[in-house]
């Protein structure tokens, strides 16, 4: 039994790089503008898409992840003017309602667009997994752990060291009174979502080698996703990530020494203890939220 | 005011009445009497999407061959197209939507098998010819009065898995496999025909279809020292079992089921593809096959007019939605549009060749198809081959 053990803990932490960058996704919109994204999955999903389509033009594949994620950022933006902003100020209920439709729509549009097969990226650097005691990991979920680190990192510089990064912070402290000192909370939206979007892409395009990329990937990376934001406690990038890695390591497992397809099930039921566990509810939470 | 408002009203019943004539498809020239009416139910969206999308783009291109050919048996013909999303629940009220609400004369679709069980149970009360296209051995297994079965079933697809093992010299492998109605299906008819050919499955796996890892799985398979790894499942998770078996350095044979014969198992599986064998209906090696071969003309055109008129491959989840179009539109020209004469004339039919294979029916036998139907595709630089 003991001898699984190193081989689950690595898959758990291959499965974990999966949901990270989508847990950031999640954490960064939350905390600026409070609202639950739960189209975040999907952004994911256009970004590996938009690749695997750059790809098939036989646009070599960095530049190709480099207008993917461009892209997909510039579709976070339209998101966040066309869907949220028309509704700034509404209950955060109506908001997460807005999302669910807004991912819906990417839903649909990605199904007519691409159809329903999977696509396929290329491993960024392909090759024989590295071993680690008895078990192994591919060199793809290196690089998404890698990514999901660096891309922590530079949020935390962005949001520590820059001028905008310190906008957003005030916005996410008190967006009354940042208004008042000349900050935007609705163009600090459009930031959240921009930057969002850009992340999500990134995950997706380092995930779809390991997953392959469908246009309804979203919805199931999307709830992982805020699994992992939420054991994080919603409002700090880096515990997200950890998160993450913890979701993975469960599923893994429960599913190599419990019962294998219930991996996800006993995530569900853990979000549940930890949502039934903050007692004042997420709505109240966002008031005390910090970048 | 009385009078304003009955005027008003006769406006408005005008007015809807000339949108309504607007909006109405235009009514097909050739053919005369009432439209043959035909349901095709399929997954278009949802997890099991790659085999639903081509099921329905094939009822399309028949419907416009059909349309332009002057319809069936002098009617104009309807193909009514339907999206479960993969959903039974959904499946069911589609179906009854459609024999109740838009009145269809027979029912092609179910593309996962709890839809197809689903639909089976509603055609069975209602009395409708419900041409399956899932693959699951117990939808005509005992067989019922009005459930036919379009793909080649588990079982047999089973059989001619155990039939590649055999002529390998394996004798214990794993049994990985989607935790549904297809994959218990198959653990079963696995179970079953190694049996007497002396081998044993030394450990069975289920998994998720949303699973995005089976490393856990596999390393749990790999203690138990498997000759060979046997994956049932479609793409994504057949082909990242396909990949992180190789990943984890294990070298020994990989025999999948049917469920992969499309062109995404390859792309999304990659390296890790080449290699695997899989039983198959011979649409994919349909260019490879002998000159005198019953199918190979009607595998082609079907391929062909596929690819025209979709920019993909055609693969063998479209064919069954094709052979179960076909049939039933065979079955209208013989004896017209009346559902108990269809079914009578479906039960009889022998020798239909169709994209699956040659379907010999009989009142015990409702799919119709033989070992002799399948054949051992084994994928060679990225490309289906036949297996000798």
């Amino acid at each position: 039994m003991l001898a699984l053990l190193p081989q689950l803990l690595l898959t758990g932490l291959t499965i974990g790089s999966i949901y990270a960058l989508v847990a950031v996704g999640f954490v960064v919109i939350y905390n600026i503008t409070g609202i639950l994204n739960f189209a975040q999955g999907e952004f994911p999903m256009i970004g590996a898409m938009l690749c695997a389509a750059l790809l098939a033009a036989h646009v070599p594949l960095a530049p190709a992840a480099a207008v993917a994620v461009a892209a997909t950022c510039m579709l976070g933006a339209l998101t966040e003017r066309l869907a949220i902003e028309p509704a700034f100020g509404s209950h955060p209920l109506t908001l997460v309602i807005i999302t669910f439709g807004v991912s819906m729509a990417f839903r649909g549009v990605a199904l007519m667009v691409w159809g329903a097969d999977p696509y396929a990226l290329p491993e960024f650097t392909p090759g024989a997994p590295l071993e680690v005691l008895t078990g192994v990991l591919g060199r793809q979920a290196m690089w998404a752990i890698a990514l999901s680190v660096l891309v922590v990192g530079g949020l935390f510089a962005f949001f520590a060291r820059t001028l905008p990064g310190a906008a957003a912070r005030a916005c996410a402290d008190n967006a009354f009174a940042s208004r008042l000192v000349g900050i935007s909370p609705r163009r600090m939206a459009l930031l959240a979502f921009t930057i969002a979007a850009g992340i999500g892409a990134i995950g997706g395009i380092v995930i779809a080698p390991i997953t392959g990329a469908t246009y309804d990937m979203g919805l199931g990376l999307g709830l992982k996703g805020f699994v992992a934001a939420v054991m994080g406690g919603l409002t700090n990038a880096p515990a997200a990530v950890a998160g993450a890695y913890v979701v993975g390591t469960i599923e893994s497992l429960v599913t190599g020494y419990l019962a294998p397809g219930y991996g996800s099930a006993i995530t569900f039921a853990l979000l549940l203890i930890v949502l039934s566990l903050q007692r004042e509810g997420l709505w109240q939470t966002a008031r005390r939220r910090q970048v | 005011m009385r009078m304003t408002r009955r005027w008003m009203s006769r406006a408005a019943f005008a007015g809807l009445a000339a949108a309504a004539a607007m909006l109405a498809p235009a009514a097909p020239v050739a053919g005369q009497g009432a439209a043959v009416k035909i349901a095709a139910i399929f997954a278009v969206t949802g997890p099991a999407s790659s085999l639903g999308k081509p099921e329905q783009d094939t009822a399309r291109l028949l419907q416009t061959q059909w349309t332009a050919a002057g319809g069936l048996a002098g009617r104009p013909v309807q193909i009514i197209t339907y999206d479960t999303e993969t959903d039974p629940t959904k499946a069911v009220l589609l179906i009854k939507k459609a024999v109740t609400e838009d009145n269809v004369l027979a029912v092609v679709g179910g593309t996962t098998s709890p839809e197809s069980q689903a639909m089976a149970d509603y055609a069975m009360q209602a009395e409708v010819p419900f041409m399956s296209v899932a693959a699951s051995t117990t939808l005509t297994v005992p067989s019922r009065r009005w459930v036919f079965q379009m793909p080649q079933r588990n079982a047999l697809a089973a059989q001619k898995a155990i039939e590649y093992l055999a002529a390998t010299g394996v004798k214990t492998f794993a049994f990985l496999y989607r935790n549904d109605d297809f994959g218990q299906d198959g653990l079963v008819g696995m179970q079953t025909f190694a049996r007497p050919r002396g081998m044993a499955v030394v450990d069975a796996e289920p998994f998720a279809a949303t699973d995005t890892d089976l490393t856990a799985q596999i390393v749990r398979a790999r203690a138990k020292n498997p000759g060979a790894m046997v994956v049932w499942s479609t793409p994504p998770t057949a082909s990242i079992a396909a990949k992180n078996i190789r990943q984890l350095g294990m070298r020994m044979p990989i025999v999948e089921s049917h469920g992969i014969a499309n062109r995404a198992f390859i792309q999304l599986a990659g390296p890790a593809a080449e290699g695997v064998v899989f039983p198959s209906g011979r649409l994919l090696v349909a260019d490879q096959l002998p000159p005198g071969d019953a199918q190979k003309p009607l595998l082609q055109t079907y391929a062909r007019d596929f690819e025209a008129a979709n920019h993909y491959t055609a693969n063998t989840f479209g064919g069954h939605a094709f052979d179960g179009l076909t049939m039933l539109a065979d079955a209208v020209r013989h004896v017209g549009p009346d559902r108990a004469k269809i079914r009578d004339y479906v039960e009889h039919l022998r020798g239909f060749v169709g994209t699956g294979g040659v379907f010999n029916m009989s009142p015990d036998n409702h799919n119709g198809l033989a070992l002799s139907d399948m054949v051992l595709v084994v994928i060679k630089n990225g490309n289906w081959a036949i297996w000798k």
